[in-house]
């Protein structure tokens, strides 16, 4: 009300939202899960006061001008993740075990849920680095002939490491289209 | 021709009250004080943001959030912003960086930022400086993690490493853990002898850093002590110089918990439901405490500890420019002094920070001891200015001139030189949006007048705000903003904020880490 008159004060920095939570889920002590609710904790209209677990889940996408099985080429090949993903050293497939090396030199087992080539997803899970459970979700979603959308999911407990998880992610994402526009 | 050398000194969640020359009476600041008797007291000096990341970004660049694009903490400062040291660095200073930086976040699952990196590489960061550091020896608020002071710690001294407060639980989040006395949260009695703790060793190795430049070498060092942040644990052999039951309870506190919530229930809903625990909207204080619960005696002893920190603050402090007047270069140095936002200490029942704009978080020490052989005036400085001013400020210092992509300008060196330079207002900006929950805040302070307008998020509607006069209110206890009378000055500092559009960051940059 105060600003409509005269136009808006600047809250530039809204425009966009980069982790995908739902805001009613999270409302309420994002990380208690632990605390049982206070009696009569929902003191103002709107509040809830929903059970939630310790778990984040971040999204984060990119379009990359490649074709879907070019892209699936590097995306879907759980033994070439340290082409395109900063901070993994090297990897070592078995069957559906991954074993990543970091930059730490921390090392990782990891293992591969789904590889289906035909919706062109990936998904892999892991109790590490920096969290007890990960789940992470990549599709490759063809837009035209020539254009996809590559979307990371990351869903981890507790929350904290899915931002962390999930940023790691976003930087990987940035990296392979990084790769795609310089091949050009 | 000799240059003038550059001490810029750091710390972090500092409040103005906390130092001896600003009215402080708990922690003794005397190598402060003598630099502000020395120099230039700034009596209004208030961060572009109340959080560490985006605030540092503002004291690398000059520039506002908006423009840096470190909008809220976990958002990494690009490698190629600009950065006040770079400038110094191209024009032939030698540059360093001992302590916290804090650009790019804490949280690295995949160790893939360079300043979590570094310590592995020694102290020189590949290709030569890293945002225009040559030196960098860093630290944070403990004795985990991958940086210089953690590793040397936990290889040097491995017995100490237990003795500090773990600053995050087994959820990555601020932890609750009450300890010492009173059972406040991220109080804890730390064994660790004071020569090994991270006040000193900040210290030790600016010492050292000096030690390595030549006599004629012109210098720019950045001094950045992480304390009084919490943890507060400060070694335990340095605790019994303030005896906590000695306190007295800030004024700001309150008679009571029925006045604290009266107060609270004036402002934006978010104060209130941080307060009773509902909803924690940022990162930086513990999720699983509850305000509420704060007692008289926990604000008691966190003071103290907070003022013993302070303490060894300006004793470390006072070693090093002993050193600088050994090495013969004192006449020729230019002292800063500054914190990169506040701490509530106990103000309104609160401890930490957050999207919460009122004095405890904004308003910081700023103590500038110019150079003696400038033959600079002594001064106190009522006007505002801003953190944004001060790369501005190190560039007039060194004899550069200031980029065209720094918003401040160089501090006025009183008032006289501040009204000449439009120096009116200072405005402080918030965004987050941590896990689905977001908070917008846009603060001007002029005129003694504090105001903040509230953007549309989780649990705003874009028409909340806030208003007080710090002259007749100085802890910000009446919110004025729905008073009928205060209508008119409401729309002059709303007219303010309007008028405050800085270049934004394009595109936007990323959260990529809680912290």
């Amino acid at each position: 009300m105060w600003i409509r008159p005269s136009g808006p004060v600047n809250f530039r920095a809204r425009s966009s939202v980069n982790s995908g939570c739902d805001a009613g889920h999270f409302l309420v002590r994002p990380w208690a899960a632990a605390v049982p609710p206070r009696g009569g904790a929902a003191l103002h209209e709107g509040t809830t006061t929903t059970l939630i677990t310790n778990q984040g889940s971040v999204r984060r996408e990119v379009v990359i001008d490649a074709g879907a099985e070019e892209l699936w080429a590097i995306v879907g090949d759980p033994g070439r993740v340290q082409e395109w993903f900063p901070g993994i050293e090297s990897s070592h497939l078995e069957g559906t075990a991954r074993t990543i090396t970091l930059s730490s030199g921390q090392v990782v087992t990891e293992t591969i849920v789904t590889r289906d080539p035909l919706q062109r997803r990936l998904q892999y899970s892991s109790d590490g680095p920096m969290c007890r459970r990960h789940l992470a979700t990549l599709d490759v979603v063809p837009i035209d002939e020539g254009r996809c959308l590559v979307v990371f999911g990351t869903d981890a407990e507790p929350a904290a490491s899915a931002l962390a998880l999930g940023g790691a992610a976003g930087a990987a994402l940035e990296n392979l289209a990084r790769r795609f526009e310089e091949a050009r | 021709m000799t240059r003038r050398k550059v001490l810029f000194v750091t710390t972090d969640q500092q409040r103005y009250d906390t130092l001896g020359c600003n009215g402080g009476t708990l922690a003794r600041t005397p190598v402060i004080d003598r630099l502000a008797a020395q120099g230039i007291r700034y009596e209004r000096a208030h961060p572009q943001s109340v959080v560490c990341m985006p605030s540092r970004a503002t004291l690398l660049t000059g520039q506002y959030p908006t423009t840096h694009g470190v909008w809220m903490n976990g958002v990494p400062l690009p490698l190629d912003a600009p950065s006040v040291a770079e400038v110094l660095r191209l024009h032939g200073y030698r540059t360093a960086l001992i302590g916290k930086a804090h650009f790019e976040p804490f949280l690295d699952p995949f160790l893939r930022f360079a300043e979590n990196a570094q310590s592995q590489l020694g102290t020189r960061p590949p290709g030569g400086s890293h945002r225009g550091f040559e030196h960098l020896e860093l630290a944070a608020h403990g004795s985990v993690g991958p940086l210089h002071y953690a590793r040397w710690l936990a290889a040097e001294h491995p017995e100490t490493v237990r003795g500090f407060y773990q600053a995050l639980d087994a959820e990555l989040a601020v932890n609750d853990r009450g300890g010492g006395d009173t059972g406040a949260p991220q109080v804890k009695v730390n064994p660790v002898p004071r020569e090994l703790y991270h006040t000193d060793w900040v210290a030790d190795r600016t010492i050292a850093w000096l030690d390595s430049l030549q006599g004629d070498d012109d210098w720019f060092c950045w001094m950045s002590f992480p304390d009084p942040h919490h943890p507060w644990d400060p070694p335990q052999s340095e605790v019994a110089r303030i005896d906590w039951r000695d306190v007295a309870l800030p004024s700001g506190f309150g008679p009571s918990a029925a006045e604290r919530e009266r107060v609270i229930e004036a402002k934006p809903r978010h104060w209130r439901l941080w307060y009773e625990g509902s909803l924690v909207s940022n990162y930086e204080a513990p999720p699983r405490w509850v305000p509420a619960t704060l007692t008289a005696d926990q604000v008691r002893e966190v003071n103290a500890r907070n003022a013993v920190e302070c303490e060894l603050i300006d004793e470390a402090l006072g070693r090093v420019l002993r050193r600088i007047e050994e090495r013969g270069w004192g006449e020729d140095l230019d002292v800063f002094y500054t914190s990169d936002h506040g701490e509530f200490q106990g103000d309104f029942g609160l401890l930490f920070k957050g999207p919460y704009h009122v004095d405890a978080l904004m308003r910081l020490p700023l103590v500038w001891r110019p150079a003696p052989s400038s033959g600079s005036a002594t001064a106190v400085v009522k006007r505002p200015v801003g953190l944004l001013d001060l790369a501005p400020t190190f560039c007039a210092v060194a004899g550069v001139e200031s980029p065209e992509w720094m918003d401040g300008a160089p501090l006025p060196t009183d008032d006289r030189d501040a009204e000449a330079r439009g120096f009116d207002q200072v405005v402080t900006e918030w965004d987050s949006e941590l896990l689905g929950v977001d908070v917008h805040l846009r603060t001007v302070y002029r005129d003694g007048l504090v105001c903040t307008a509230y953007g549309p998020g989780t649990v705003h509607d874009g028409t909340e705000g806030e208003l007080y006069s710090t002259l007749e209110d100085p802890t910000q206890s009446v919110n004025r903003w729905d008073d009928r009378a205060w209508r008119s000055t409401r729309e002059h500092l709303l007219e303010a904020l309007r008028a405050h559009r800085p270049r934004p960051h394009v595109p936007k940059l990323h959260l990529e880490a809680p912290v």
